[in-house]
């Protein structure tokens, strides 16, 4: 069958379909209840195999274990808070309007309505999703994993080699609670991926990787041509700053945003507007950032002494125990923000800057696209002009944060829809979060009605 | 902490009497080029390179504000002049063009201004400005050159070592240019054009295709011409006479002079697959292809002199360096951001870190491999490492 013959048909047969969304409303239900009660025991379960994981991770890979406690506390929380049956329930209660999805949009109008009507007949239940994970943050791929269980897909995993252990742990206890036949199979290795019938692939490397590896899994014939791929753009976020009153009041969540994961995950703000100029701000901020420093200068000293003791204890302790720590700090770093600091004086830039950590004031015309995790960019604006920022940015920006009293009281930029977060949600998000916009539940599920 | 010690540049900037005397003192040569019209000082014979970079590192740390606040900040002073035979002066990046006023203005000599000691800097000195390309939304980089003279003699300089003192007539075919006034390479095909002393110079149309014919007949009457262009244009240019079924064949006394645009509005090419469409497109010897590596913020030019290695006049020097320690100059081969020590750059700043990736080989030529992207990328992605 055609694509347009396939298109057809899937229009013809719509009760076909709101009957399949009934049912598949239904037993994602079913799961996301399973799935939460088995993950949260994941956490409290001692024989789980996550302190394992948890050590392996500390002493094998690039994240400190504050960090690791900290993103593992705050995913415990968010099941905790029923995310998964919330995530449910809110992908069968509406669809996404015309304005609410910036890259839904993208994909069924610009990118071309063909693809889409081709994607929407082929992604039925027990679909085969082929996830190919990213490793900068700890855990980072679970979403995805979550989305494609709930979905009731058929999950295979390229997990990240600088994620190895947590995910794979996850996985390993899942499957001995019955998610076996969802959960396929997982590796780090490229060339183990098994063929098979992949209906999508979501893909969390970045852009430039994406054709290389995708000839790779083409040439293996792991995939076909005509598979579609889901990858991530988003690369910051934008954190709007009402007052300096907001931004002393909420300095602990300010600092997370910026400073938490060494300043890396699209989530991580990567600019600040405010009509407060950063001068102005210059005392408390630079407070701020040294407490981060020291309070973690002396939690490594402690941590260092206590690390095999901490790993024994009971779970919840060490995820309250998750200050951020100082990273990644080595000579040619620290070097390059020596150059980056006395070009900021020569051309009488109003920047603070505390341990490899720098804010610099750029004017709203000017200000570039940040790329460095380590130096935020702080613009001195109103609300009006983050609608000009927004557009400019464009889908490398995730999400707006507010920092003060209400968040409402900031005017939706109208190109883009973007829901505007409160500050403390930058690296707490909910579970049902939306990368590039995209709720990636319902994009799993297309044919829901 | 940042320091904001703002320097407010519509406010002359001003150096002590005694101060002004230590560059006359120290640096004799260096102040009678500025102060008398002699040879330009980066064209001086009786000092070599050193000599003469170390006698503009203090002229312009004392009178460059810009930079001497960089070079402070790095630990660098006034009176590192011996330093300068030893290591590299700081490379300013060249986003300072962009974000300051990079050069020597309105500086006070005490209460006197400075132009009253160098004449090159009196009113009756228009100076020009050069801005790179854009649109009036971009930020782009302005160059002051407050002695245009400089220019004329590093354009002359230049050319006239890599292409010899033959008369040459030049045909710009610059797509783009046309639209900026204040191109600094404008400017120079300009001078060359000025220089050609058959008066056939000129600037082509961008919607024909090159006059063959004319072309033809200078060649017969025994002129060289070099045709100057950037790379998207020499394509546009190769598609145009393929579509109109005029097939190109340049003899050999024309040659083509490519000045960057790899990647516009067209889509990016590499430098290898440009040259190997040249070749074929003009249907001409590889010998026949030449590149111009410059820039707005740099008075001097660099051309290819074998095959797609550059290499730099004598009073310019190409270092690569590593992109996260400017101050460590690599080894050749390897690849690091391209520096320029451009001692014509007097009265701006001679010392510079541009935002291209490049390499050298063992005798100081250069490549351009593109533009250098920071390693620290922000974003859940950027990380899909490599198997194996």
């Amino acid at each position: 069958m055609d694509k347009l013959a396939r298109s057809k048909s899937h229009q013809s047969g719509s009760n076909e379909a709101y009957e399949l969304g009934k049912n598949w409303s239904k037993q994602a239900k079913e799961r996301a209840f399973l799935l939460q009660e088995h993950l949260i025991k994941w956490f409290d379960d001692e024989q789980s195999g996550m302190q394992e994981a948890i050590q392996q991770s500390i002493l094998g890979t690039d994240f400190t274990s504050e960090d690791i406690y900290f993103q593992l506390s705050a995913i415990k929380s968010r099941l905790e808070a029923g995310d998964l049956v919330h995530w449910v329930d809110q992908c069968t209660s509406d669809r996404p309007s015309s304005d609410e999805s910036r890259h839904w949009l993208d994909v069924q109008s610009t990118d071309n309505e063909n693809k889409e009507a081709y994607r929407i007949t082929q992604l039925r239940e027990r679909s085969h999703i082929l996830c190919i994970h990213a490793g900068n943050l700890p855990l980072v791929g679970l979403q995805d994993v979550i989305a494609v269980l709930l979905a009731g897909h058929c999950y295979t995993g390229k997990i990240s080699r600088k994620d190895p252990y947590l995910l794979s742990s996850i996985l390993s206890w899942l499957i001995q609670f019955g998610w076996r036949e969802q959960i396929q199979h997982w590796t780090q290795n490229t060339a183990e991926i098994p063929v098979n019938n992949y209906d999508e692939v979501l893909f969390a490397g970045s852009e430039s990787s994406l054709s290389s590896v995708r000839k790779t899994l083409i040439e293996a014939r792991t995939l076909d041509e005509e598979t579609p791929w889901l990858n991530r753009i988003a690369s910051f976020s934008i954190a709007y700053c009402s007052s300096k009153e907001a931004v002393i009041e909420q300095s602990t969540e300010f600092k997370d945003a910026l400073m938490r994961h060494g300043g890396k995950g699209c989530r991580s703000v990567g600019v600040v507007v405010s009509p407060v100029g950063l001068n102005e701000l210059r005392i408390p901020l630079e407070n701020a950032m040294k407490n981060v420093l020291e309070q973690n200068s002396s939690l490594r000293q402690a941590n260092t002494l206590e690390q095999s003791d901490a790993l024994k204890q009971t779970n919840s302790a060490n995820l309250k125990k998750a200050e951020i720590p100082v990273q990644g700090g080595n000579r040619s770093e620290s070097t390059r923000l020596t150059y980056k600091k006395a070009y900021n004086i020569a051309v009488d830039r109003v920047f603070v800057d505390v341990g490899d950590w720098m804010i610099e004031e750029h004017p709203i015309e000017y200000v570039p696209e940040p790329s460095n995790n380590r130096v935020v960019y702080w613009v001195h604006a109103n609300q009006e002009d983050l609608v000009n920022l927004v557009e400019r940015f464009g889908s490398a920006l995730q999400s707006i944060y507010y920092v003060g009293p209400k968040a409402s009281d900031v005017k939706k930029p109208y190109t883009y829809s973007f829901d505007i977060e409160s500050i403390d949600s930058a690296q707490r998000p909910p579970l049902y979060w939306k990368p590039d916009g995209i709720d990636i539940l319902r994009y799993l599920c297309p044919f829901i009605i | 902490m940042g320091t904001n010690s703002r320097l407010n540049m519509n406010e002359p900037f001003s150096i002590s009497s005694q101060t002004f005397e230590h560059i006359k003192q120290r640096m004799p040569e260096l102040h009678a080029s500025l102060a008398e019209p002699v040879t330009p000082f980066f064209l001086n014979t009786t000092l070599n390179f050193d000599e003469k970079l170390a006698q503009i590192f203090v002229f312009q740390y004392l009178l460059n504000p810009v930079y001497q606040k960089y070079c402070t900040a790095l630990g660098w002073s006034a009176d590192d002049y011996s330093r300068c035979f030893d290591e590299l002066p700081p490379l300013l990046p060249v986003q300072a063009f962009k974000d300051a006023a990079v050069w020597t203005h309105d500086a006070l000599v005490g209460d006197t201004e400075i132009s009253t000691y160098l004449t090159h800097l009196k009113a009756d000195a228009q100076p020009l400005e050069f801005l790179s390309s854009g649109t009036s939304a971009m930020q782009r980089s302005r160059h002051r050159v407050l002695n245009p003279t400089f220019y004329d003699a590093s354009i002359r300089a230049a050319w006239q070592a890599r292409f010899g003192r033959d008369n040459w007539i030049i045909w710009a075919y610059t797509p783009g240019y046309s639209e900026n006034p204040q191109s600094s390479l404008l400017y120079m095909i300009d001078r060359l054009m000025e220089w050609d002393h058959t008066q056939e110079s000129r600037y082509l149309s961008l919607e024909e295709c090159l006059p063959l014919q004319q072309l033809n007949k200078l060649v017969g009457d025994g002129h060289r011409v070099m045709l100057f262009g950037a790379a998207f244009g020499w394509l546009d240019l190769i598609e145009r006479h393929e579509r109109e079924n005029e097939p190109l064949s340049l003899p050999r006394e024309v040659s083509i002079m490519e000045t960057g645009g790899m990647k516009t509005f067209r889509r990016a090419i590499s430098r290898v697959d440009l040259f190997e469409r040249l070749v074929q497109g003009f249907n001409c010897a590889p010998e026949q292809l030449h590149t111009e590596y410059g820039m707005t913020e740099c008075l001097s030019q660099a051309y290819t002199s074998k095959g797609l290695w550059l290499e730099s006049p004598d009073w310019m020097k190409i270092v690569v360096v590593d992109p996260d320690q400017p101050n460590k100059v690599l080894e050749s081969g390897q690849e690091g951001q391209i520096g320029i020590v451009d001692l014509a750059n007097i009265y701006s700043c001679s010392f510079m870190l541009t935002g291209d990736r490049g390499v050298q080989d063992e005798e100081g030529r250069f490549q351009v491999l593109g533009r250098w992207e920071p390693t620290s990328l922000r974003g859940c992605n950027f990380l899909m490492e490599q198997d194996g």
